[in-house]
């Protein structure tokens, strides 16, 4: 029964709003904008009790392993007062702390550190003798190439061998990569998302 | 079956999170090497003690039986990649519909030399040059004295070009603050170049932490309407600015809808603005992206639904900016020395070792 | 907090951010306990003045022009119920709403703003080069048909090897995709990994000018 009503609402919802975008009628519109409005506000919700089930796991995995809650502690702990603290700045001043005195530098640091990382797992994959490896090789190092400012100030072709690259082969490819993506993996992505997040059956409904 | 590192559960193979307590599994499977029976973990595209390559079939299990209070609570991925296997002792059932606890099997020792990927176990001194060289390159624009304003300024004539003067225009910022080093001055810069062309930037944003760089954008620019955060990525921007009778909130109803500009890290960033809102508005759209989204979103532009699309990286070569950004391209030139290098002793290690 | 005080902070976080490449250390895991806890908060409080506060303000002011977003608001309650109470069984409803019409926009929105202009581009991109006379155009429109098609055919064909049962056709597509079209995605892998490395280095650049910045300014109100 649970799940008879998750797929009745998905299916009546989904064909609505899918409607909307190809015929227009006035009362299809104010249906679908309805919907659309109040799954904003599940997914406000949505965002809640995926925030509450997280500390919850948090919690537990705290009480498996005592070695690591300082850690989990001080990342609770600031969840909770940057939640707090951005919630009830109504001048943004504190917001403007915690943006740039914490998440741009912070993230910023991740992301450069990052960057080694991306160097070497790199150099793993390339470094493998096989065809397949030696034309990833050669993309990489005719796009890094071919972006050098200094090549292009030598070698003003380079800019033109830069666009013809980018504008015919790789427009091609990435062209069909965008028709594979809306043909096939977003459908493919949408059904695996829609049956993940079926209830599953109450123990009254088990047989 | 795989074996939780934490509470000891046992969930499916196919689980990436426990069942129980939710710890992360994926440094419970190791791919076994055929060649030699070393575990190593799924990341790992060589085998750490020969080099072999892993084929992908090669799945087993295994769990922490000893030590699990030394696993971290925030798992790290960068320690998968550095640290190779985890100091603690593992235990390996290859059986997957046996209880593991009947069919465990004792690994061999793993020599503490080898748990390093396969770049660390260059030679000393090559290794030792190739991260002299990635440092290098990072202090390289610092060396030259790359103009940044010259890349700004080729920025705000480049993607500002065809706005009209006095006019308002939508800046989406789509970033976060990752990417700020990388996007934030030419957003700056940008925002400059309206105000002096008289022109009303409205601000919004619909990446969820896009809020941090946006309000320090707005309280810059005394002119600019901050119009905040859009939730729901595609699904809100959609409702607020692609349906004609969708419930507009007050503050979004003030948005121009003729002509917008979306400065962005990914390109999901400028797609859901084309697919959503463009569709249906036919409004005119310029991007500036990340180095990473350009190439991805040439067919927006070859299909002429972005009207301008540019990164900092494609800045760089126009003409005016190339002499002022030397120290970029020595840099750049020492990150290829540094790849091609580095692959082809890789490979010949690994040719040495028999392992290919 | 004076606004002086942001540079230190952001300093003292980078730089443990940044003691990870010296190896796994005490420093890094308090800094990233700490920047994953605020990321978490900030995000989650943006969602809630983003989704919530405006339309519960909307309801109060207003309620008989927005009563069905407290019927919305209701059904939503159900979820974070759910969450805190797995027995419960009142999340079927607002989690079929939630994923129909999540489904519905990415689904409507990919074809209408992707699907169909990138299509009309590909026919668009074949007929002038069927038409015209100038050698260049053809080559390129033949170029850019070819590569599109050979892609999709190795995705069509992943996975699978060329049957002897097989027609000409469905061979010729098949080894179309195993060389051309596995080439081209291969290649245009390397670049777009190469377009990664580009933007990371630029971060990495303005982290290492960040912090010569930041010393000097400390510096120079230490002298």
């Amino acid at each position: 029964m649970r799940r008879t009503i998750y797929y009745l609402a998905a299916s009546i919802s989904g064909l609505l709003v899918a409607a909307s975008y190809l015929v227009r009628a006035f009362w299809l519109d104010q249906a679908s904008a309805i919907l659309q409005e109040g799954a904003l506000i599940l997914l406000g919700f949505a965002g809640i009790a995926l925030a509450a089930r997280a500390a919850t796991m948090v919690q537990r995995r705290i009480q498996h392993n005592p070695a690591a809650r300082w850690y989990g502690g001080l990342a609770i702990a600031a969840f909770a007062v940057t939640l707090v603290v951005v919630l009830a700045d109504g001048s943004g001043t504190y917001s403007g702390l915690i943006g740039n005195a914490i998440l741009l530098p912070g993230l910023g640091a991740l992301a450069a550190v990052a960057f080694f990382y991306l160097v070497q797992w790199g150099l793993q994959l390339i470094g493998l003798r096989l065809a397949s490896a030696a034309l990833l090789a050669l993309g990489t190092i005719a796009a890094l190439l071919l972006a050098n400012p200094l090549l292009a100030a030598y070698w003003p072709a380079a800019e033109t061998v830069r666009i013809w690259l980018i504008e015919v082969p790789l427009a091609a490819v990435l062209r069909a990569v965008l028709l594979g993506m809306v043909i096939w993996g977003i459908p493919q992505g949408v059904r695996s998302a829609i049956v993940a997040l079926a209830p599953r059956p109450s123990d009254q409904e088990q047989p | 079956m795989v074996i939780c590192p934490t509470c000891k559960a046992h969930n499916d193979s196919k689980d990436h999170r426990c069942s129980v307590c939710g710890g992360n599994l994926a440094g419970a499977r190791l791919r076994v090497c055929p060649n030699c029976g070393t575990p190593n973990l799924l990341c790992d595209l060589y085998c750490i003690q020969c080099l072999q390559l892993l084929p992908a079939a090669e799945l087993e299990t295994a769990a922490f039986l000893k030590d699990s209070s030394s696993a971290d609570l925030t798992p790290d991925p960068l320690a998968m990649v550095t640290q190779g296997l985890p100091e603690a002792r593992l235990d390996f059932s290859p059986a997957q519909t046996h209880d593991p606890e009947d069919s465990a099997q004792p690994l061999p020792p793993i020599p503490a030399e080898s748990r390093l990927p396969a770049l660390l176990q260059l030679p000393c001194g090559l290794r030792l040059i190739l991260v002299l060289l990635l440092l290098g390159a990072c202090l390289m624009p610092m060396v030259w004295r790359d103009d940044p304003q010259a890349l700004a300024d080729q920025a705000v004539a480049e993607v500002l070009e065809p706005i009209a003067p006095n006019s308002t225009v939508l800046v989406a910022i789509e970033y976060g603050p990752a990417y700020a080093g990388e996007l934030q001055p030419m957003a700056e810069a940008l925002l400059d170049g309206l105000t002096e062309r008289g022109t009303v930037s409205v601000l919004v944003t619909s990446h969820p932490l896009g809020m941090a760089n946006l309000e320090r954008l707005a309280a810059g620019h005394e002119g600019a309407v901050n119009l905040g955060y859009v939730l729901g990525g595609a699904l809100g921007l959609r409702l607020m600015y692609g349906q004609p009778s969708g419930c507009m909130p007050p503050a979004a109803s003030r948005a121009p809808l003729g002509q917008m500009v979306v400065i962005a890290q990914s390109p999901v960033g400028v797609q859901r603005w084309l697919e959503q809102v463009q569709s249906t508005q036919r409004m005119q759209v310029l991007a500036l992206v990340s180095a990473q989204a350009e190439l991805a979103l040439e067919p927006y532009r070859a299909s002429s639904q972005l009207s301008r699309l540019y990164s900092p990286a494609s800045l760089a070569l126009q003409e005016p900016v190339q002499t002022a950004q030397t120290g970029w391209g020595v840099g750049l030139g020492m990150l290829l020395v540094v790849i091609v290098a580095g692959a082809v002793s890789i490979c010949l290690l690994a040719r040495r070792r028999g392992a290919l | 907090m004076p606004a002086n005080t942001y540079p230190i902070i952001g300093l003292v976080l980078t730089v443990a951010i940044g003691s990870r490449l010296l190896g796994r250390n005490v420093v890094f895991r308090v800094a990233l306990s700490l920047l994953l806890g605020t990321a978490a908060g900030y995000g989650l409080a943006m969602l809630l003045r983003g989704a919530l506060v405006p339309r519960i303000q909307l309801i109060i002011q207003q309620p008989r022009q927005y009563w069905h977003l407290g019927v919305f608001m209701l059904l939503g309650l159900g979820l974070v119920v759910q969450s805190l109470w797995p027995k419960a069984a009142v999340d079927e409803l607002p989690l079929g709403i939630l994923a129909g019409v999540v489904s519905a926009v990415l689904l409507a929105g990919a074809l209408a703003g992707s699907g169909i202009p990138q299509l009309r581009v590909l026919v668009g991109q074949t007929l002038p080069g069927i038409t015209t006379s100038a050698w260049p155009d053809i080559l390129r429109a033949g170029l850019m048909v070819i590569g599109t098609l050979a892609v999709l055919a190795a995705f069509h064909r992943s996975g699978s090897s060329p049957s002897a049962s097989l027609g000409w056709l469905a061979k010729s597509w098949s080894w179309l995709g195993r060389t051309l079209g596995r080439g081209l995605l291969l290649f245009s892998g390397g670049a777009l990994y190469a377009g990664l490395l580009m933007a990371l280095y630029r971060i990495l650049v303005s982290r290492v000018d960040y912090l010569q910045q930041t010393v000097t300014s400390i510096l120079e109100v230490l002298r």
